[in-house]
């Protein structure tokens, strides 16, 4: 099944096979907290009310507003997401990740990775696995 | 066969070690050219311009690290020095300075947030009315309001590091107890007396709450006391005042009483007389007549003064306001110059009431009111129900109006300005309505008229 991938103003989002949301930062992108919801209304589209892990590559993000940190720890983005695993590269996108993890604590649980394999086997663990 | 030339001979060589040499030395810009041959020397060509590519996107020149150091030693001097408004360029290279450059404009803006709001706490606690004190754990002063400082007189560094006893009245201090509020956690509204830099006593009810840190340990007490200095003297006022009333409600019993006696005799002989004299000349007609008249006078003033010391509790019944109204202005002579404008509300309630008390209190402000327009006028009396629970009774006049300087000593006891009479009806009036958990007010001015409003309270239950 082709999988539909969303491209807003800053990044790439789609819903993969293994249930976990991937969010891919273009390159050389500015957060703010416009683009910060706009991807968060897809996610709600995508998420279909129910909580998904979610992988975000933040290697092309070259900075981050305040009000668009603080709106990824909001009640907002706490209902769609049950874990975030930030995959991160250069020193700027370190930053970003830790800075995150260590201002805004994030209600959900948040690990930053640097290969992308570990990212997905860890955030597997918080797919829910469908009942028959 | 011919021999190979030798590679080391080829011109290009030498280009390619100068191409190198600038590599080395910094000059990632430079790029050389290929000879289009395709050869093995071509090919060492494109890898070098290849690697100085790599390298020159992720290195950074010396010239550039320089300019970025001072760009960032220049934020970091604005923060130190508070300012936490200037912002680093931050490149799309993403490296290292990068990300310093991020972290410091993040700092910027999280410092620029929190004094945000430290400065809309530091407005709160210097715009507060009552003095706040912040002592550490030592009752040592840390902190103090604006309004601290204007009521005690000091300044801020006289009373920063000082403890906190200093603020205090000789044993006040002591009496208060502060190891007591540091085992309970608080004290709430304590009466004590704070002490000025002029010596000055100043009471106040005093607050004080422990502080502590994110690991429980005591940070230090927040004190906020209330200046009680106006309180203070209303009370000393109404104490006084109660003790007057007192001593004078004894006097007015005993005067009474005393008078009562003779008075009666009086009142009997004038009376015999009428009777005996059966065609009294009429000077001594007239006489008499002035004689019952002055009898009838002064027994109203012995009955104002034992109303006034006896001061019953009232006897509620049901009433109707507007009933004693229109009793009370059938009853009482009023000049044909003085026009009665009624606007009594017919949908008043009734009210639970002592009607017997309740008409000598509208009895007395209509009567006054009668006496302040000698030369005719207007007399308004409404009525409505101000609240749910209360009705208010307003009694308007166009007369002579209170000067200003009475206004406040005119429930009074023993307060007149008239040549007759003792001055006791309006105190009088004052205690019946107070006696039914009600108030009286008067607005007026002088020449301009007065307009007293009794306000009642509408209760349910009928007392017996």
């Amino acid at each position: 099944m082709e999988k539909e991938v969303i491209e807003t103003r800053t990044a790439r989002v789609w819903l993969g096979d293994d249930g976990i949301i991937r969010i891919v930062a273009l390159p050389f992108t500015n957060v703010a907290l416009e683009s910060i919801r706009e991807v968060n209304v897809h996610l709600k589209v995508l998420c279909k009310g129910k909580k998904n892990p979610i992988f975000t590559d933040i290697r092309g993000v070259k900075s981050i507003t305040r009000e668009a940190r603080l709106f990824v720890s909001s009640e907002d983005s706490v209902n769609v997401c049950s874990a975030a695993a930030l995959l991160i590269g250069s020193p700027v996108s370190k930053l970003i990740g830790n800075l995150f993890l260590g201002l805004n604590k994030p209600p959900y649980p948040t690990k930053l990775f640097s290969n992308e394999d570990e990212a997905v086997e860890w955030l597997n663990g918080f797919v829910e696995k469908e009942e028959f | 066969m011919k021999d190979k030339p030798n590679v080391l001979e080829d011109p290009r060589v030498g280009k390619i070690l100068d191409f190198i040499l600038r590599l080395v030395s910094g000059d990632l810009k430079s790029r050389e050219t290929l000879s289009g041959q395709g050869d093995d020397l071509d090919g060492i060509v494109i890898g070098l311009n290849v690697l100085a590519e790599e390298i020159s996107s992720r290195v950074v020149s010396l010239t550039e690290a320089e300019q970025r150091l001072d760009e960032i030693m220049e934020v970091i001097i604005a923060i130190a020095s508070l300012d936490y408004t200037k912002r680093l360029p931050i490149s799309d290279k993403g490296n290292t300075f990068d990300a310093i450059a991020l972290g410091l404009n993040i700092l910027g803006e999280e410092l620029q947030a929190s004094t945000v709001s430290k400065n809309y706490l530091d407005n709160i606690i210097q715009s507060m009315t009552d003095m706040l004190i912040v002592v550490n754990q030592d009752t040592r002063i840390q902190t103090v309001n604006q309004a601290t400082l204007d009521l005690l007189g000091y300044t801020e560094s006289e009373l920063v590091g000082q403890p906190l006893d200093m603020v205090f009245a000789q044993e006040a201090f002591k009496e208060l107890g502060i190891a007591d509020l540091v085992k309970i956690g608080f004290f709430k509204a304590v009466e004590t007396i704070y002490v000025t830099k002029d010596s000055r006593i100043i009471p106040v009810s005093f607050s004080g709450s422990v502080m502590y840190d994110k690991s429980g340990d005591i940070q230090g007490i927040v004190c906020v006391a209330q200046d009680l200095t106006e309180r203070k003297m209303l009370e000393e006022e109404k104490r006084m005042r109660q003790e007057k009333l007192a001593m004078l409600g004894q006097l007015a019993g005993g005067v009474g009483h005393e008078l009562r006696n003779p008075l009666g005799a009086i009142k009997n002989s004038t009376y015999f007389l009428n009777m005996v004299l059966e065609e009294p000349e009429p000077e001594v007609k007239e006489t008499l007549k002035i004689l019952e008249k002055e009898v009838a006078t002064s027994e109203r003033i012995i009955s104002s003064l034992l109303d006034f010391a006896r001061a019953r509790p009232p006897l509620k019944r049901n009433v109707n306001i507007n009933n004693i109204i229109q009793e009370i202005l059938s009853c009482t002579n009023v000049p044909e110059d003085i026009k009665v404008n009624s606007q009594i509300a017919e949908s008043i309630p009734a009210i639970m009431a002592d009607p017997d008390q309740l008409s000598q209190v509208f009895g007395n402000i209509i009567l006054n009111a009668v006496q302040a327009m000698p030369e005719g006028g207007q007399l308004s009396i409404t009525s409505r129900a101000s609240r749910p629970d209360r009705i208010a009774v307003s009694i308007i006049d166009t007369g002579v109006g209170i000067p200003e300087e009475n206004l406040k000593k005119i429930f009074e006891p023993l307060f007149t300005n008239k040549a007759k009479g003792i001055g006791l009806g309006m105190a009088i009036t004052k205690t019946f309505v107070e006696g039914h958990g009600g108030s009286i007010e008067v607005q007026s001015k002088a020449g301009k008229g007065s307009t007293f409003t009794v306000k009642l309270p509408i209760c349910n239950k009928e007392e017996t």
